[in-house]
């Protein structure tokens, strides 16, 4: 058990975290102190063509080699703690931000831009693998993820959430189980400018990762839940889907639903993502919230064993496991939606970010 | 005479203890304002007579295992309303969630609107106790599963034609083999009810207890009770009592 | 010195015992024994039955066949001091081969010692965090494509899925030739592939004309004898197995008796009557990869492009020679493994050569994956699937379907006598005297595979369920559902799966 929240502006109406805080803090009984966590868009203005990374490290000197790490394949436009507030959690690991832009570009990726994204996140896992003691958890562009042990509350106050302003936002309250407590597991998981929050368990894990280490990913943190924001990176930046072909693709419906369709153009479409996507589909109870730089949708199993409500009103989109913490988010919500299972509710900005890429729906 | 208590940031443990205090001091109208979430209302509550009035949207597992109270809701539900439920009445002004009803053993559940999914899974009757609910709107997949006594009525109050009783393959009332289920207004898709549960053809409503049911829904919700009576409405049962008796075979020879 | 008949070797194992009160001396033992070991004597008026002692191999018809219940086969052990080298198994190969100079040859699958992987894997299970999944009341999908499929959405276009096979369920009745078993039984696997949406293999035989009405279910095989294969036969399939090699003989060739030549037999497979059907071990066209891609590539041309399957044995390097055989362009690879089934193979090879499926199911499916071509070729892995359990455990290693051959006839009346070569099978399974070949009523038999595969996919169910996984595909090559016990690390390397445990 685990509880999500969301909101998203669409129309990139920045505010700080007090309402998505409202929203998970009210599903504290979700979770049991050992893993919580934000992500949130739009908060480093100025920096918008930079990577962002976050690194969490055990000790100084793991910091150090993460920073000489980062500064061997990037160039660091900027380099600064993050600010936490250590009185709230005094054990905690040291917290550092980059901005970056890969340093040689040039010589290393002849496909130019296109391979930037590529040629990140290969180093970020390769990062991760390799330099002990330390962990990028997050790395996207004008976006980022803080994330801890620690409850709700806790978190936000550590990382001083109150003074970032980001037009969409997701939270995470965790209940660990199959994995330990540790800050790198707690939600949300980052893969460029895709964050995902989950709640359940991926029983289809070994394959996913196995498909996923084919395809280059290195999965690291021992946690279920990591393989979900490699799966939307490789299908929709990758493969080029749309959001809903990836949603159809990791939260397929029935074969014996697809078989009795009567769109035979839908129905086609249909079996060959679920011929193809075989290893990506995601199997086991969950509901997943997924914020990218297109916008945010949630997307639960196709037997709906695990929560999620919504509400849209006067350009916002909300989501959360329980319908009570809407209201958190605002008061006066005129009407719930309450999804079906297997399909996703897709809140898209009116207007794509200047630096963002367009992804279909 | 009634009395009210604010819920507003109140923890859950600390209103179930305030809505116990009422109890012993003999309040049996008690309006909670402003809830948000809080779980386990009225859990557990045995008092027959108490009326409880939720203002907002209540939490998990309203109404668990609750033996006599009347609990309404003004304002949606959440998910595992009437979970266990022994007796008395929950009604939901709005939206119910998830897994409604499970193991309900007596008392009646109306919910004003739409449901989730898995509502009424394993309704059961014992003796005189007859579990009744009664959905407004529409319900999801796995409504009635391994149901084996009751009544549960999906109401479909604005005729749709699509996703009334779920939308997957074989998940309806599969492994009935107890209790009945009525829907109103809807030609079920064959695809639809599961193994164990036979469909009877259209008819009126002409039974005392779903007319009763209904007539109740109407009352608490202000609703005509004679035009949604008057549609069509389609019964399942359970096709036999022992729906998957063929499923096993002795691993070792014997004597029948 | 002249060793007599009843000399180790010439002496039967087993031999039937009459309950004298019970038998009423009607002779349908004697009549069922195809292998004359049974005899009637009058003794007192009354006619008794008699066992010779030299043939009884255990097949159990006599038992089955008995009205009376009045015979059971009973063990006749050579009572040998123990020794770890000289078994009574070993003592009397000694003893066949000093009075023959040949090469004794047996049917079914290695029953030797060599570790049943299967048997030290385990399942998960779901506890708290996810709920299982009640297969008898909850949607559960086992449905199955195999062959070549697109990497990515994005290389779909044109692609169809009825390009590829689809399966109700990842079952399909491995290859036995008709010749090596007869039409009857034949027919009833094409029936009830037919039925329950899955395929028959039809080894080297050729394809009866009985059989035309299920070609859609069948993958006909094309193997070095090329018995029966013509323009026509290239019409009539759902796809084609290019056969390289045999678990049960890795590395050589088939020899169907010219006794089993009979009529049906030489029509089918185009030779003359008596005639024996030598297959040769290597196909001599094929001597080298680029030669099988060759072979590929014409099936498909010469069948319409068709999918093409490679059969091969798990031998030592056989993950390298899986990828080799999807570059030259296969579909599908099927894996037979160290314990598959035959009609007949020398023993010795049987029981000496190749590696078990396990063991080579984990390593081709990695290697595939490790080469990213993992989605150009389906895996069908076969060779002594025993339970369903075993089909699953072979699907979490990698497998995309599975094969079952002696399972097969065993729901069909086999006992598992070994003599299928004979041409006798008391169970009118492995022969094609027509006499004895009535035995086996298709109807009953379509029955009995149909059962054996409701049972079994009934119990996969279960299995997916209690994993809290509602598709198939979830459970391929999920080895994380797996954990070995009491594997050494390499073992458990090879396999990919962790030590129960952790």
């Amino acid at each position: 058990m685990c509880g999500i929240a969301g909101l998203i502006s669409l129309n990139r109406i920045r505010e700080n975290g007090q309402r998505i805080k409202k929203a998970i803090v009210l599903q504290t009984e979700r979770g049991n102190g050992l893993g919580a966590g934000y992500g949130a868009y739009g908060i480093y203005p100025g920096y918008e063509s930079l990577y962002a990374i976050h690194i969490m490290a055990a000790s100084e000197e793991a910091m150090e080699r993460a920073a000489l790490f980062i500064r061997r394949w990037f160039k660091v436009q900027k380099q600064e703690p993050i600010p936490v507030w250590d009185k709230i959690i005094r054990d905690h690991p040291y917290f550092q931000r980059f901005f970056v832009e890969p340093a040689a570009l040039s010589q290393h990726c002849p496909g130019g831009r296109e391979n930037e994204d590529d040629d990140v996140l290969e180093k970020m896992m390769l990062m991760n693998k390799e330099v002990c003691g330390a962990y990028a958890f997050s790395n996207g562009k004008d976006m980022g993820v803080f994330k801890g042990v620690g409850t709700p509350q806790e978190i936000y106050d550590f990382f001083m959430l109150d003074h970032y302003e980001g037009y969409s936002w997701l939270a995470h309250n965790r209940f660990p189980t199959n994995t330990p407590g540790w800050w790198g597991g707690a939600h949300p998981f980052n893969a460029l400018d895709w964050s995902i929050v989950h709640n359940g368990e991926v029983s289809s894990y070994g394959i996913n990762r196995r498909y996923l280490e084919g395809h280059g990913y290195v999965c690291h943190l021992q946690t279920d839940s990591e393989v979900i924001a490699y799966l939307f990176d490789l299908l929709v930046r990758r493969h080029g889907l749309g959001i809903a072909d990836a949603a159809n693709a990791l939260a397929p419906p029935y074969w014996a639903s697809v078989e009795r369709m009567e769109n035979h153009g839908q129905q086609e479409r249909l079996r060959l993502l679920k011929i193809i996507y075989e290893q990506a589909m995601l199997n086991g109870p969950f509901a997943v919230l997924a914020a990218f730089s297109g916008g945010m949708f949630s997307l639960t199993d196709n037997t709906k064993l695990r929560p999620m409500t919504t509400a849209s009103q006067d350009g916002y989109t909300y989501f959360a496991s329980e319908l009570s913490a809407l209201y958190e988010m605002r008061e006066d919500l005129q009407q719930i939606v309450t999804p079906r299972a297997g399909e996703p509710v897709v809140a898209l900005f009116h207007e794509p970010a200047a630096s963002g890429k367009g992804v279909a729906v | 005479m009634s009395i009210a208590i604010d819920a507003k940031g109140v923890d859950y443990r600390q209103l179930n203890e305030l809505v116990r205090n009422c109890l012993s001091q003999g309040e049996r109208h008690i309006i909670i304002k402003n809830v948000r979430g809080q779980r386990y209302l009225g859990a557990g509550l045995t008092a027959g007579d108490l009326l409880l009035e939720v203002e907002g949207v209540p939490g998990e597992d309203l109404a668990f295992c609750m033996g006599g109270p009347t609990v309404i809701v003004h304002g949606h539900g959440q998910n595992a309303i009437a979970n266990t439920m022994d007796s008395g009445t929950v009604v939901v002004h709005g939206l119910g969630g998830d897994a409604l009803a499970y193991g309900m053993r007596g008392g009646s559940l109306f919910i004003r609107d739409s449901v989730g999914y898995r509502v009424g899974i394993h309704m059961k009757e014992y003796r005189d106790m007859r579990p009744g609910v009664v959905i407004g709107g529409t319900a999801g997949d796995f409504l009635g599963e391994y149901m084996a006594g009751g009544t549960l009525i999906v109401l479909n109050r604005h005729n749709e034609r699509e996703g009334v009783c779920g939308q997957a393959d074989k998940t309806l009332a599969t492994g009935i083999h107890g209790g009945e289920i009525y829907l109103f207004n809807y030609d079920v898709p064959g695809f639809l009810p599961g193994t164990g549960a036979r469909l009877l053809p259209p008819d009126k409503a002409d039974t005392g207890r779903v007319r009763s049911l209904v007539e109740k829904y109407c009352l608490y919700f202000g609703f005509d009770p004679k035009p949604l009576l008057e549609r069509e409405l389609v019964k399942i049962i359970p096709a036999d009592s022992r729906p998957f008796h063929k499923f096993y075979c002795p691993a070792y020879p014997v004597n029948s | 010195m002249k060793l007599r008949a009843e000399q180790p070797g010439g002496r039967a194992l087993y031999r039937p015992v009459f309950d004298r009160t019970l038998c009423i001396g009607c002779g349908e033992c004697v009549r069922q024994c195809t292998f004359n070991e049974i005899r009637l004597d009058s003794r007192n008026e009354k006619r008794v039955p008699h066992a010779a002692g030299k043939a009884c191999g255990a097949c159990h018809r006599c038992e089955v066949m008995c009205p009376r219940g009045a015979v059971y086969i009973g063990e006749r052990p050579l009572a040998l001091r123990p020794h770890a080298v000289w078994s009574q198994e070993a003592v009397m190969r000694v003893h066949l081969q000093a009075a023959s100079g040949a090469v004794p040859i047996t049917g079914f699958g290695a029953g030797s010692d060599i570790p049943v992987y299967w048997n030290r894997l385990l399942f998960n299970a779901c506890q708290v965090t996810n709920p299982s999944i009640d297969p008898q009341r909850e949607p559960m999908e086992t449905t199955t494509y195999l062959g070549r499929k697109p990497e990515n959405l994005k290389e779909a276009d044109g692609f169809k899925a009825s390009q590829l096979l689809r399966l109700n369920l990842p079952l399909v009745f491995a290859p036995m030739s008709y010749g090596s078993i007869n039409l009857r039984l034949q027919k009833a696997l094409a029936i009830t592939a037919r039925e329950k949406g899955i395929l028959w293999y039809s080894g080297e035989g050729g394809l009866h004309k009985e059989l035309y009405d299920y070609s859609d279910w069948a993958v006909l095989q094309i193997a070095s004898g090329r018995f029966g294969i013509n323009p026509d036969y290239l019409t009539k399939a759902r796809a084609y197995q290019i056969k390289i090699g045999q678990g049960a003989k890795p590395g050589i060739g088939g020899h169907l008796p010219g006794e089993k030549v009979l009529e049906g037999v030489s029509r089918t497979r185009m030779i003359p009557v008596g005639s024996d059907a030598i297959s040769p071990a290597p196909q001599h066209d094929i001597y080298s990869i680029e030669d099988l891609r060759l072979l590929i590539y014409a099936v498909k041309e010469a069948s319409g492009g068709k999918p093409v399957c490679v059969k091969i044995a798990a031998v030592h390097n056989v993950a390298a020679i899986a990828t080799g055989i999807v570059h030259a362009g296969a579909d599908m690879v099927y894996l037979d493994g160290y314990r598959a089934g035959t009609g007949a193979t020398p023993a010795i090879v049987r029981d000496n050569v190749g590696i078990p499926l396990e063991l080579a199911l984990a390593a081709v499916d990695q290697r595939l994956r490790g080469e990213g071509i993992r989605h150009k070729a389906s895996i069908v892995a076969g060779g002594g699937i025993a339970d369903s359990a075993a089909v699953m455990k072979a699907i979490a290693l990698g497998a995309d379907a599975v094969a079952i051959g002696t399972a097969a006839l065993i729901s069909c009346g086999c006992h598992g006598c070994q003599r299928c070569h004979t041409g006798k099978c008391p169970w009118g399974l492995t022969t094609n005297d027509p006499d004895i070949a009535e035995r086996l009523d298709v109807d009953w038999a379509v029955e009995r595979l149909s059962n054996l595969v409701d049972g079994w996919l009934h119990e996969m169910k279960e299995i997916m369920g209690l994993n809290g996984i509602y598709d198939i595909g979830s459970f391929r090559g999920n080895r994380l559902l797996l954990r070995g016990v009491g594997l050494s690390p390499k073992e458990l390397e090879i396999l990919g799966v962790r030590h129960a445990g952790e």
